[in-house]
């Protein structure tokens, strides 16, 4: 049976050495620093307290380090070659350095961390939206270690753009787009303004009567489908009941001998100006 | 195997021995510094360090070895990363700018000191001190279509008349070519002792030694 009094001395003697020892450790803006002797984990207040990056810190008291110097790729290198990689992509920034980022691959990250699930990644140095990344976890924070040289770039700009246009999420598809993608490409939609129901759905209606040559005025949610006022483009006023899913026109407000579910809002800009069809 | 193999099979074991352990600091992280250090690192060179004080810039991504993502970033810093990803290679990055009061401090460790800064006053600096401590230096420069390679002893500080431009004319190839050379007389030097100098013009493709 091990002897208590030689296991506490044990741990008094590393925590003695601990005081005149260097430690290697990230560190997020007004966050603490950790490092472990003897299976203990120590925690540190960072002086200065809003330091931000991977430093090299002189414990000074029990509770604060000071920061000797920033630490070089070796040295992060090193410290991160001990836990495992994962691959990811980044969603949008938190605040400072902090990113959320989704797995590439949902199995890979069942099989490895039993979970799926959107992870806060730290001390993210030189990416944007959509980029993918090499990330270490340690057991309680993901830390970043680089952009992923593997990645095709054209996967994140093609993301950027359709971010951009307010491409609705239903609606994403491209090349080679995954699973995942999708998964990526919504959290980063649900921080943008334009990606809410009511502006999505006024997008999609402005956009069917402008491509019919039309303007749209107002709109009214009726259950199933919605009150359109628009405008032809000799300025004659129009109000019509479009269904939403495929905005096909449920009463154009003129007679069409019953035929109205012929036309959708976009044909239906001609119908109105020249009364054909 | 190595990841210098090819090299290892042209220069022979004892030759990449000396290499790696040739301590090499290369002043300037732009066109020339930039690929030079890149090549040396290749080529096996593990002892090197390179000064420069300045930015990336997007203009600067036809002719040095950063990517869109690095511009802002310190050249030498940017450098450093690189190389450590790419083949493991740790080279020491120094931001701050060389000047008389500090090329002592950074500069007193060099085997080799490689002179490729764009301006007059920097290349002055480290001429001064190479001519003051005996410290081997090697001068690489460029002009329009024209590129020399030149040991401390004959080179001559250029004037300052075309310090401080940012838009000059300037070919890749001749960056390119001249990086080679001055690659190629710097493991010509650590493994003979030889100093070789050169001349390079690119509109008549020649690079010529250069008989002083």
């Amino acid at each position: 049976m091990t002897n208590i009094h030689k296991l506490l001395n044990q741990i008094a003697s590393a925590e003695v050495q601990l005081q005149s020892t260097q430690f290697l450790a990230p560190c997020v803006k007004g966050g603490r620093v950790r490092t472990r002797v003897a299976g203990m984990i120590y925690t540190f207040t960072p002086k200065p307290r809003q330091f931000e990056g991977w430093g090299i810190f002189q414990p000074v008291d029990e509770r604060t380090a000071t920061l000797v110097e920033g630490a070089d790729l070796p040295q992060i290198a090193t410290y991160l070659q001990q836990f495992p990689t994962i691959r990811l992509r980044l969603a949008y920034r938190l605040q400072s350095q902090s990113w959320l980022a989704y797995p590439i691959n949902e199995a890979d990250m069942r099989q490895r961390f039993k979970t799926i699930k959107p992870v806060v990644v730290h001390l993210v140095t030189e990416s944007v939206a959509f980029e993918q990344i090499l990330a270490c976890w340690n057991g309680n924070s993901c830390w970043f270690e680089e952009v992923d040289r593997c990645a095709d770039p054209a996967i994140a700009e093609t993301l950027q753009s359709n971010l951009k246009q307010l491409t609705p999420v239903e609606e994403l598809q491209f090349k080679g787009m995954t699973p995942e993608m999708r998964s990526l490409y919504e959290l980063a939609a649900q921080q943008i303004d334009g990606f809410a129901q009511p502006q999505r759905d006024e997008k999609r209606l402005r956009q069917a009567l402008k491509l019919g040559g039309g303007e749209l005025h107002q709109f009214q949610d009726r259950g199933d489908y919605w009150t359109v006022d628009w405008t032809t483009s000799d300025g004659i006023r129009h109000t019509s009941a479009i269904t939403k899913d495929d905005l096909t026109v449920v009463s154009s407000g003129i007679c069409l001998s019953g035929r109205d579910r012929d036309f959708d809002l976009q044909s239906l800009v001609g119908v109105m100006e020249y009364r054909e069809w | 195997m190595s990841i210098f193999f090819h090299e290892q099979l042209y220069r022979t074991n004892t030759v990449m021995t000396k290499l790696k352990e040739f301590p090499v600091t290369i002043c300037g992280a732009g066109a020339l510094g930039a690929n030079l250090a890149e090549n040396l690192a290749r080529a096996g060179f593990g002892k090197l360090k390179v000064i420069d004080r300045d930015r990336i810039e997007d203009r600067n991504l036809s002719t040095q070895p950063y990517y869109r993502s690095d511009v802002g970033a310190f050249k030498a810093k940017i450098l450093a990363n690189n190389l450590y990803r790419a083949i493991g290679t740790k080279v020491e990055a120094e931001t701050k700018e060389l000047t008389a009061a500090n090329a002592a401090q950074l500069l007193k460790e060099s085997g080799l000191i490689v002179d490729v800064f764009d301006n007059s006053s920097s290349r002055r600096v480290v001429k001064d001190y190479a001519d003051l401590t005996g410290t081997l230096c090697l001068h690489a420069g460029l002009s329009a279509n024209y590129a020399e390679v030149i040991w401390n002893d004959v080179y001559r500080v250029p004037c300052d008349v075309n310090d401080d431009v940012c838009d000059y004319p300037l070919a890749r190839n001749l960056v390119m070519l001249t990086v080679a050379v001055a690659c190629e007389a710097i493991v010509s030097f650590a493994t003979t002792g030889e100093q070789r100098h050169f001349t390079i013009t690119l509109k008549d493709l020649v690079v010529q030694q250069l008989i002083l």
